[in-house]
C-alpha cells in the first residue's frame, strides 16, 4: 500500500513539474539578483552622500530624513529650510520605508526590521533586528517567466530581464 | 513582614514603571503619504503586501511583534487618524480602530475598483488618490473625497479626473496632489463637495509630499524641493536638495 502511494506521490509530482532536460528551451524572462546576508545585514553611517534617486521623506524634529532608495537614508538638518545641511548618510541596504520614535529609527532592511538608535547620526547603533519580519520577495513584479528563487542565495534585490533556460516558474 | 513588605516595594515599583511607560508616547514625526510604517499611542504598525502588523514600543529600542492580521489585497500605505488606521489598498480604503492598539479592529472598507492608492485624512473626509501604472495596470487616475463623519459607513462624495497621482498632502485649507511627471496640483478644499484647483505647477516630477507649517517638502525624480506658501495660497521656493544621476 505505502509502495502505491510512493508510486502515485512519483507519478504526481512528474505531472506538475514535467522535465524538460530532455529539450532546451530558451526564452525571454526574469532572472533573480542576489545579494548575501551578511552583506545586507551590514548597516553603518558615516559622511553624507550624494543623492541619487530620492525614495520617501520623513521629517521629525528639526531633520528631514530622505530614503535613497534600497541603499538607505539620507539625514539633513532642515532647521533653515532654505539651506537644509547634510548631516550624514545612513546605510542600510534594501531600505525604502522608515519610521521614528523619540532616537529610535525603525527601518526594513531587505526581510528584517531594525531598530537603528541615532541620537548621533554619525555614529549609528543597530539595537534590535527581528529577522524576517517582511515576505521574502519570491516573484518578480511583471508577469511572465522567471527563474524560480532559492534563499540560500541570498535576499533577491533586483530581477533582471534576460535569456532564460527552461524557466520552471510563471505568473 | 520582611517579605511582605519586599513584595509591597516590589509592587510600587512595578507599577510606577509600568504608569510611567503608559503615559509617556514617544515623540514620533510625519511620513508622507505613501508610507507602510506609522507609529500611534507606543505602537508601530506596518504593512506589507498583504498584512498589518502590530509591534509594541512602549521601549523604542525593543520593538517587539505582537500580531498580524491578514488583509486579502495588496497593501501600498497606511495613515493614522482619530485612533484609526486608514490603510490604502489596491482595492480599496480600509479602516481599523486602534482604540485598543495591540488588536486593530477591522470597522469598514470603502471600496474601488483596482488601482494604486494613498490615503489622507482631515477633520470628516478622506482623500484617496487612484492610479492606473506598472503594478495596478487596470486603474484609473482620479481623486475621491470621502465623507468619513461615520467611519463605519464611509461614503464617497465626490471624484476629481486626475493624469498620474502619486502622493497626497493637507495643510490647512488646502490639498495637494502630486501628479508624477505631469507635476503639483493646488486645491482649495474649503467646500470638499466641490475643490476648486488654484494652482498647478508643471516644472518639476513630484512624487510624494508632506505639507508642515506652511510649508511643503516634495520629492521629485530630479531631487527634494521645499517650498513656503502662505493664506494667500502663493508657493515660494525655498531649497532644492538636487539629485545626482
Amino acid at each position: 500500500m505505502k509502495k502505491l502511494l510512493l508510486f502515485v506521490a512519483i507519478i504526481g509530482l512528474n505531472a506538475c513539474n514535467p522535465d524538460k532536460s530532455m529539450t532546451t528551451e530558451t526564452v525571454k524572462g526574469y532572472r533573480p539578483i542576489y545579494v548575501s546576508y551578511a552583506t545586507l545585514r551590514n548597516v553603518s553611517s558615516g559622511s553624507p552622500q550624494k543623492l541619487r534617486k530620492a525614495g520617501k521623506i520623513y521629517t521629525k524634529d528639526k531633520y528631514l530624513y530622505i530614503n535613497e532608495i534600497g541603499q538607505g537614508i539620507h539625514v539633513f538638518d532642515n532647521s533653515d529650510k532654505t539651506k537644509p545641511q547634510a548631516i550624514a548618510f545612513i546605510s542600510i541596504p534594501a531600505n525604502q520605508d522608515i519610521s521614528i520614535a523619540d532616537n529610535i529609527l525603525y527601518a526594513d532592511n531587505a526581510d528584517d526590521l531594525v531598530a537603528i538608535d541615532i541620537t548621533n547620526p554619525l555614529a549609528i547603533k543597530v539595537v534590535k533586528r527581528i529577522e524576517k519580519a517582511f515576505p521574502y520577495p519570491s516573484f518578480p513584479q511583471q508577469r511572465g517567466q522567471f527563474e524560480c528563487v532559492d534563499p540560500s542565495k541570498g535576499y533577491v534585490v533586483d530581477w533582471e530581464y534576460t535569456d532564460l533556460v527552461n524557466p520552471k516558474c510563471f505568473r | 513582614m520582611k517579605k511582605a513588605f519586599a513584595i509591597l516595594l516590589l509592587s510600587t515599583l512595578i507599577y510606577a514603571c509600568r504608569g510611567d511607560a503608559v503615559s509617556a508616547s514617544p515623540t514620533t514625526g510625519t511620513g508622507g503619504s505613501t508610507a507602510r510604517f506609522t507609529i500611534a499611542n507606543g505602537y508601530l504598525y506596518i504593512v506589507d503586501n498583504q498584512s498589518l502588523k502590530t509591534y509594541n514600543i512602549q521601549n523604542t529600542s525593543n520593538p517587539i511583534f505582537v500580531r498580524r492580521a491578514s488583509l486579502n489585497t495588496v497593501v501600498e500605505t497606511i495613515f493614522p487618524f482619530n485612533n484609526h488606521l486608514l490603510i490604502g489598498t489596491q482595492n480599496g480604503m480600509y479602516i481599523f480602530n486602534i482604540s485598543s492598539p495591540e488588536n486593530p479592529q477591522f470597522v469598514s472598507v470603502y471600496s474601488h475598483i483596482v488601482s494604486c492608492d494613498p490615503v489622507v485624512a482631515e477633520g470628516n473626509y478622506a482623500y484617496v488618490t487612484l492610479r492606473s501604472g506598472t503594478n495596478c495596470n487596470r486603474g484609473q487616475n482620479v481623486l475621491d473625497v470621502i465623507d468619513i463623519k461615520d467611519l463605519k459607513t464611509p461614503k464617497l462624495l465626490n471624484s476629481y479626473p486626475m493624469q498620474s497621482p502619486h502622493g497626497l498632502g493637507v495643510g490647512g485649507d488646502l490639498l495637494f496632489v502630486t501628479e508624477g511627471d505631469y507635476g503639483i496640483k493646488v486645491f482649495d478644499k474649503k467646500n470638499p463637495t466641490a475643490l476648486k484647483q488654484i494652482n498647478y505647477f508643471q516644472d518639476f516630477a513630484a512624487v510624494d509630499v508632506i505639507p508642515e507649517d506652511n510649508t511643503l517638502i516634495i520629492t521629485g525624480k530630479d531631487g527634494v524641493y521645499q517650498y513656503s506658501y502662505n493664506a494667500q495660497k502663493e508657493l515660494k521656493l525655498l531649497s532644492k536638495i538636487a539629485t545626482n544621476p
